[in-house]
């Protein structure tokens, strides 16, 4: 995966509150379809009108193209589980979201494909959707070494990020190569857990 | 939820040698501590279906990788297929090839395959507890978000992404961080012909769709105690709804009498040591939750939703909300596009509001109990003019028992659909789709913008409620309908 370390973009607001999922990318786009073709999907029932016709929403906006920070309500990206969701993103361009609460299993998905979801209290969310709102430039930066979040204003702002998840960003590190080189560990564990509960590895008999 | 609790993980510290529940079967699992919160957790059944798994196997062919442990593997298709009577794999062409590469796959890979055809399919959530699969005690992951249905059964269960799915897919493990506990305990009784539908929905509007953020939930309490299992699936299904990924009630009696004889539960003497092993699970006496709320059951009326997030929800007879006492500038944009979007105006009641479709099924209320409550509503009535009425049964053999008790001929007989088991318009990724503008009451769970239906509108409720606006045409509360 590609480390992540530096961004400096655009940010583009999508503020409301418990934006799902399903208005991240409708299902409809979530199959027959491949890597890095999932941007088609995003936000499209946001987009597009029933004939296909370009909204007024932000991510029509010219002031917001081409973005590579999002800005959200709380519990951003609640709802289905569908990574396809951060696969839209990460196809349109974006590397970071930022907002004061998100549903769990987006949050998770979000690090697993080298996006990094920023927490910051509702207030400041807030705050920043003005400026950018009202910015000629709504360029921002965020550096993740540091925890620092630049706004358009000049403002900085220390956001918070797990450890292991920071350095797993950093380094753009496979979990799946990590977990397999502790195989002893997970041979051992199976060894011992079926002595205890026998009934989990031969389910129905 | 609060930024600091939520990254603080300040927990509130139990006497020494309690446990609740939860951490008691984390603990379990536990196989490595990977520091910051984290654990590398054993994965004891791995549930799919059509949509999430396909890229899941397809990494295992491309990197010459196997699962770790077929045994614990377990497939079903439901998102895509075809509800329609005498429905086949190709039914719906631009899908037949999920449906046969999930069948090829599973002969490849030697994972168990409840296909179609087979009277066990069925939706993963409703078939994984009836075949005995989702245990008390049991880590259970599945790419699907509603996972933590199964935590009525007391398994610890919850949904995770692609990426997730691939790695319990080549190690039988996965990286998870140890969420905080929440126990959210029903006190005293509900009231006569109110569901853990109506208490789910409550509990959501009551604390709102972010509260369970971050959190374990355990159901506790008498109200909690008394519902049958397939009531437990349903209150824990909606966990997700209330933003917690997990949702558990602690295993007892009713659990183990209900797992007995499944034909994936454990038999015999090795039934007998697992039932020791479940009843030291429940959360000791004297030990506490990180969070702890009470909720009066007593108080629970039934529940519609009018918005577009499950915290949008009132009381069967009450009013819909006016956004100008939305208690944040966020909150009062997003009721204000809920509005918009549902055709309501504020401060009308939300009963009698016109509507177009029922659709009684899903993950959360499609099990033989939830078809007994719509049959005892519409038994002797029918639906009502220029309404199209929809039963999908969770599972083939929840359609055949119904069909055997009679109850599938009472809702045939009032004028319902009566169609073969999918996820169906939940979902709507088949042909079961709500048309713009169409306004349906739906036993599902979420009723976001779009979600059955480009521009469908959607008010859930219990299947009881569901039945009654079926009959009556418009949004009906099931105890006028029965009285």
């Amino acid at each position: 995966m590609e480390p992540f370390l530096k961004i400096d973009g655009v940010a583009v607001p999508v503020w409301r509150a418990n934006v799902d999922t399903d208005a991240i990318i409708p299902i409809a786009f979530c199959v027959n379809r491949k890597r890095p073709h999932f941007d088609e999907g995003l936000f499209h029932r946001w987009r597009f009108d029933e004939n296909g016709e370009s909204t007024n929403f932000t991510l029509n906006d010219k002031r917001y193209s081409d973005p590579k920070i999002m800005i959200g309500g709380n519990n951003f990206g609640c709802g289905s589980s569908r990574e396809m969701a951060v696969w839209a993103l990460v196809d349109y361009g974006i590397r970071s979201v930022i907002a004061p609460s998100f549903g769990e299993i987006f949050f998770n998905n979000c690090f697993q494909n080298g996006v990094l979801p920023i927490q910051l209290l509702e207030k400041e969310v807030e705050d920043l959707v003005r400026e950018v709102e009202t910015s000629e430039n709504p360029l921002m930066t965020i550096d993740l070494e540091e925890q620092k979040i630049g706004s358009p204003a000049g403002n900085h702002i220390a956001f918070d990020v797990n450890g292991l998840r920071k350095n797993a960003l950093l380094l753009g590190l496979d979990p799946i190569e990590a977990t397999l080189s502790q195989s002893d560990a997970i041979d051992a564990f199976q060894k011992k857990d079926r002595a205890t509960r026998p009934w989990i590895y031969s389910p129905g008999e | 939820m609060e930024l600091r609790e939520r990254l603080g993980r300040k927990r509130m510290t139990s006497p020494p040698g309690k446990k609740m529940f939860f951490d008691k079967v984390w603990d379990v699992h536990r196989i490595i501590d990977l520091g910051d919160g984290f654990d590398l957790l054993h994965v004891d059944r791995h549930v799919m279906h059509e949509i999430t798994s396909t890229d899941g196997i397809e990494f295992l062919d491309n990197t010459g990788r196997t699962l770790r442990n077929a045994d614990l593997n377990f497939a079903t298709p439901d998102h895509v297929v075809s509800t329609a009577p005498n429905r086949k794999s190709d039914s719906i062409p631009q899908f037949t090839h999920m449906i046969t590469s999930m069948r090829d796959n599973s002969k490849k890979h030697g994972f168990t395959l409840f296909d179609l055809g087979d009277e066990r399919q069925g939706i993963v959530h409703v078939i994984a507890p009836e075949q005995g699969i989702a245990l008390p005690g049991a880590t259970l992951v599945c790419g699907d978000s509603h996972t933590c249905t199964v935590g009525g059964v007391g398994a610890l269960s919850w949904g995770i992404g692609t990426s997730e799915v691939k790695h319990v897919m080549a190690t039988q493990t996965i990286v998870q961080r140890r969420p905080k506990t929440l126990r959210i305990s029903f006190d005293n009784s509900l009231s006569k012909n109110i569901s853990s539908k109506d208490m789910i929905l409550y509990l959501i509007g009551r604390l709102g769709a972010a509260s369970g953020d971050g959190y374990a939930v355990e159901y506790a309490g008498p109200a909690v105690k008394s519902l049958d299992v397939e009531a437990r699936l349903t209150l824990c299904n909606l966990s997700i709804e209330l933003g917690a990924k997990i949702g558990q009630v602690a295993p007892d009696d009713t659990t183990y009498e209900y797992l007995n004889d499944r034909p994936f539960s454990p038999k015999g003497g090795l039934f007998d040591q697992a039932v020791r092993h479940w009843r030291t699970l429940p959360s000791d006496e004297g030990a506490a939750a990180d969070k702890e709320v009470s909720i009066d059951a007593s108080a629970i009326q039934p529940q519609v939703t009018w918005g577009t997030s499950p915290e949008h929800v009132v009381g069967i007879n009450e009013t819909i909300p006016d956004p100008k006492s939305a208690d944040s500038d966020v909150k009062k944009r997003a009721w204000e596009a809920a509005l918009k979007y549902m055709d309501l105006e504020p401060g009308k009641p939300i009963s009698k509001t016109p509507i177009d479709i029922v659709f009684i099924g899903s993950c959360t209320n499609s099990r033989l109990s939830d078809i007994h409550a719509a049959a005892d509503v519409a038994e002797g009535k029918k639906v009502a003019k220029g309404v199209r009425g929809l039963v999908v049964p969770g599972s083939g053999l929840v359609k055949k028992a119904a069909e055997f008790d009679g109850s599938a001929e009472i809702l045939r007989n009032a004028g319902f659909e009566w169609r073969e088991p999918g996820c169906s318009m939940c979902v709507a990724m088949n042909d079961d789709v709500v048309a713009s503008g169409k306004r349906t009451v739906s036993t599902s769970n979420r009723n976001f913008e779009g979600r059955q239906g480009d521009g469908a509108r959607t008010h859930l409720a219990s299947p009881a409620t569901a039945a009654a606006s079926a009959i009556a045409g418009f949004i009906c509360d099931p105890r006028q309908l029965k009285s």
